[in-house]
């Protein structure tokens, strides 16, 4: 009851035009005042404590300066048209440089809100110059961005490894398949998209000469030597996924210092962005995490699971419930929150109904990912929309409403069809789990 | 984003952008010194086969104050995420309202913040908690960036406040 | 009494968490449902596991179990000093010596300390081939406190500071090349990355159970009488599961490919005699309760 209080003024004062992340905390509040009265509200100095001293989300600021200095030296520019005479010609163009590029970004950064900043800040404000349908832009960075926790590494699989005792490293290569399948199928839906509206991206009918093509592969070079110094840094050991993130922003430094754009008004004026942003995100999980305590105190997520296991469902009304229950909690809760209170509880439910927990944890990731695009409460939405000035949340929402549908219809894929998932992990590692 | 009328970083007094300046270097310094930290970290571990010992503990530290320091500087700069296609088609003396109850709701929730982090400060320099690590950081001291970063929060949203009583005063 | 219980601990299926379970169940059923206890996994609550003795402290929950106590509690340190303690009889002999240390610096903290739990032994389990301690010698290993690092550094190889969630990727791409752990704790999580598991004792884990004095002391004393024997019987018996399960668990990770090494006859002596001035110089260093403390468990030790 007080759950569903909470709910509705959470959506009241987000619609109703007050700061996210003050009607959020302010929900959390008002939540934990309702279970406990004002005593209450003395656990609040350890959960903030416990909600902003992370060293994993160290990764969103040092991700997202690395692609402010790209920006600010003009390197991202450089990038879009070194791709744009290989593209061009592909009904969309850029917007499969979105979608691609996040799927690379994805390989590197352990999470959604890291490689949706990084891309969006990139391509927005490039695309929307260009004349490319802003909202279509915005759904495919968003769709592009949810990429970052699929593909590996994943922040999220490691944290539904640690709440179930699965194995991260075939977590980790069942998202790969799923995470390339997808990423296809939003090129696809791009393609038919931009082919029933010419109107929704420019073209260019010109052919590109070879000398074209060379030039243009010149102006890629210093985004394939970041890729290098980045993913490198990882495949061989020198540093972690989180700590890549500031061997990137070096890289971005040097290569921008290499192009002559370096200069100390292009880093003052990328920090000043960059914290204005990561704090604007930082400050969005934080309040979520209040948000989070309130819900685990009153106990609404064990009081839906074990409803459900009373029910006595088969399994795939049972993975149609999970989506439900995920889709509802995503609209107003941050990801990592939600696997911390559902997925302890309904683990023994997933043996008794022969599901593989590999496959789950998949699926899970793919949920916390519908989680974050869903408004009120959709990080990537946000951090899409904060990257440029022109484009509002509205706009961002409508654009990955599609992507949102397809999203829906491949975990359906993945019900009819767990070998997605479940193939490559087996044929890497053998056997079952 | 921004659903204001006053575009950009529109300031109530002198005094507030030189604090906001002050913020904003000091953020920017911090946001340095992490990449300069972990680069340093990863640098000696790889190459030296040396751990810093404290980069972990010190980069928690550093997110700490980017959360609340970064999330003052975009409500300044009215990058702070807000869903506008309600407020924005109501009648504009309604809205100055509306606005005003908005911030005074996020200053309650700030000060409430505020007040109960600056407690487990409190509880953690009376308890003489430190953090388990090489460098024994007596943990009040990095604790105590959040009451100051509610303080700084609280203070814009008080400017804000007094914004929107002189667009009141021009309507 | 209605409380709220927390454990660090996020996976429901551990010997942990089971025992805590069954201590509220216990609890519950002895005092006829006057205090039932609401216990919440690790993560669920927003709270650091590092920060669970404050949050018991300060009243905001009422039971729970913790094992990252040392902030608050760092006397307790003085039971994971390396080859401090080698076996369950020395462990069982140390702990009744300090106990009555713990019990006044958990009160200290507003915290009634009610009893605790012991993880097996933390060996070393690494991606390289060792025989011995020697071979430690230019790896980077994973320590999780400035005692374990020490160890690492005296056998000449790198003592690397890590967070948990980013332990498996570093090990499978060499950022790391060895954890310090239970075969029943982190290895259960890391063992496919890790081949080599040399059964070599460095030091102990071990977690308290307690709870917040003033709730404690407003319970009924047949309640209060109820809770602390249950802990007491409840305590023991997840130290024995973990025993157990530290078996089941070496033999999975053998049969899944991890080749378990022996201690080498005499690193044990080589090694303890290498920390003994270590251990010297941590208790001068933090005072004279610390050096008492450490005599009396060298004296039920006979080290
Ligand atoms: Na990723
Ligand atoms: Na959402």
């Amino acid at each position: 009851m007080e759950g569903l209080i909470v709910f509705i003024v959470l959506v009241a004062f987000i619609v109703g035009g007050l700061w996210v992340q003050f009607a959020v905390a302010g929900a959390g509040l008002f939540y934990i005042w309702l279970l406990k009265g004002f005593s209450g509200w003395k656990a609040l100095g350890l959960v903030s404590w416990g909600a902003s001293n992370s060293f994993t989300l160290a990764a969103i600021p040092l991700f997202v300066l690395m692609a402010e200095i790209l920006l600010a030296s003009g390197l991202a520019a450089r990038l879009y048209n070194g791709v744009a005479p290989f593209l061009h010609r592909l009904p969309g163009g850029l917007l499969h440089t979105n979608i691609a590029g996040s799927g690379i970004f994805a390989a590197i950064s352990g999470g959604s809100a890291p490689t949706a900043a990084a891309m969006s800040t990139v391509a927005l404000p490039e695309l929307s110059r260009r004349g490319y349908s802003k909202r279509l832009v915005a759904g495919s960075l968003a769709a592009g961005g949810t990429l970052g926790i699929l593909i590996p590494p994943s922040i999220t699989m490691i944290i539904y490894a640690t709440f179930t005792e699965t194995s991260i490293a075939r977590l980790f290569a069942a998202g790969l398949v799923p995470g390339i399948v997808l990423a296809s199928l939003y090129m696809g839906f791009i393609i038919i998209r931009v082919l029933l509206n010419r109107d929704l991206a420019p073209r260019d009918a010109k052919a590109a000469s070879f000398a074209d093509l060379g030039k243009s592969f010149l102006d890629i070079v210093p985004f394939l030597m970041l890729i290098f110094i980045v993913l490198g840094s990882i495949y061989c050991g020198f540093a972690t996924p989180t700590e890549a993130g500031a061997v990137g922003v070096v890289g971005a430094l040097a290569i921008a210092k290499l192009y002559r754009s370096l200069s100390w008004a292009l880093v003052t004026d990328a920090l000043g962005r960059t914290t204005r942003m990561s704090g604007n995100i930082l400050f969005i999980v934080f309040c979520s995490m209040i948000f989070a305590y309130a819900t685990a105190l009153s106990g609404v997520g064990e009081e839906i699971v074990s409803m459900l296991q009373d029910a006595n469902v088969s399994r795939f009304v049972f993975l149609l419930i999970i989506m439900l229950v995920f889709a509802i909690l995503g609209c107003f809760m941050e990801g990592l929150g939600m696997i911390a209170i559902i997925v302890p509880v309904i683990f023994p439910a997933l043996i008794a109904l022969d599901i593989d927990p590999i496959w789950f944890g998949v699926f899970v990731v793919i949920l916390v990912e519908l989680g974050q695009l869903t408004p009120p409460l959709g990080v990537i939405l946000f951090v899409v929309a904060s990257s440029s000035d022109e484009v509002k949340v509205e706009d961002v929402v409508a654009g990955t409403a599609p992507f949102f549908v397809i999203i829906v219809l491949f975990m359906l894929l993945l019900i009819a069809f767990p070998e997605i998932v479940l193939f490559f992990p087996d044929w890497t590692f053998g056997g079952n789990s | 984003m921004d659903i204001q009328d006053n575009k950009g970083l529109a300031s109530a007094s002198p005094i507030f952008d030189g604090f906001a300046k002050v913020i904003q270097v000091a953020t920017g310094a911090v946001l340095l010194a992490l990449v300069l930290l972990v680069c340093t970290e990863v640098l000696m571990r790889s190459l030296m086969n040396l751990s810093l010992g404290f980069a972990e503990e010190v980069t928690g530290y550093c997110v700490v104050m980017l959360t609340f320091f970064g999330a003052a500087m975009a409500l300044r700069s009215n990058a702070l995420f807000q869903v506008s296609f309600i407020y924005a088609h109501i009648p504009s003396r309604i809205q100055i309202w509306v606005h005003r109850l908005f911030i005074l709701m996020a200053l309650i929730t700030c000060l409430i913040l505020a007040w109960k982090t600056q407690d487990l400060m409190f509880s953690s320099l009376s308890r003489g908690k430190f953090a388990p690590t090489v460098l024994r950081t007596p943990l009040w001291i990095p604790q105590l960036i959040m009451p100051i970063g509610f303080s700084v929060l609280s203070i814009f949203l008080i400017e804000k406040l007094l914004l929107s009583a002189r667009k009141l005063k021009d309507l | 009494d209605s409380w709220t219980g927390y454990t660090y601990s996020s996976v429901s299926t551990t010997s942990a968490v089971k025992g805590m379970k069954k201590i509220t169940e216990q609890v519950e059923q002895k005092t006829g449902g006057d205090l039932s206890i609401d216990l919440h996994l690790g993560k669920t609550l927003q709270i650091s596991s590092s920060d669970i003795t404050q949050a018991v402290g300060d009243g905001i929950v009422d039971f729970a179990a913790d094992f990252f106590f040392s902030g608050n509690v760092p006397i307790g340190r003085v039971l994971s000093l390396p080859m401090l303690i080698e076996n369950d009889e020395e462990w069982a002999k140390a702990y009744k010596a300090v106990e009555p240390i713990l019990v006044k610096a958990f009160g200290k903290q507003g915290v009634i300390l009610l009893g605790g739990y012991r993880y097996p032994e933390q060996t070393i389990f690494t991606t390289f081939k060792i025989d011995d301690l020697t071979d430690l010698e230019g790896h980077k290993i994973r320590v999780t406190s400035p005692e374990q690092g020490h160890f690492i550094k005296e056998f000449k190889g790198a003592a690397i500071t890590l967070s948990g969630s980013e332990v498996p990727t570093s090990l499978e791409r060499g950022v790391i090349e060895g954890v310090l752990t239970a075969s029943a704790g982190g290895a259960k999580k890391w063992g496919e990355f890790l081949p080599y598991n040399y059964r070599f004792a460095v030091n102990y884990g071990n977690s308290v159970i307690i709870a917040n004095k003033d709730s404690f002391e407003a319970l009924s004393p047949d309640a209060q009488k109820a809770l602390r024997e249950t802990v007491a019987k409840v305590g023991p018996e997840t130290t024995a599961a973990f025993l157990v399960d530290e078996e089941v668990q070496k033999k999975k990770q053998s049969n899944a490919g991890m080749t378990l090494i022996a201690a080498k006859a005499g690193d044990a002596d080589m090694a303890r005699k290498k920390m003994i001035p270590f251990w010297e110089s941590w208790a001068k260093e933090n005072g004279p309760e610390y050096e008492a403390a450490l005599k009396l468990v060298r004296d039920a030790v006979n080290k």
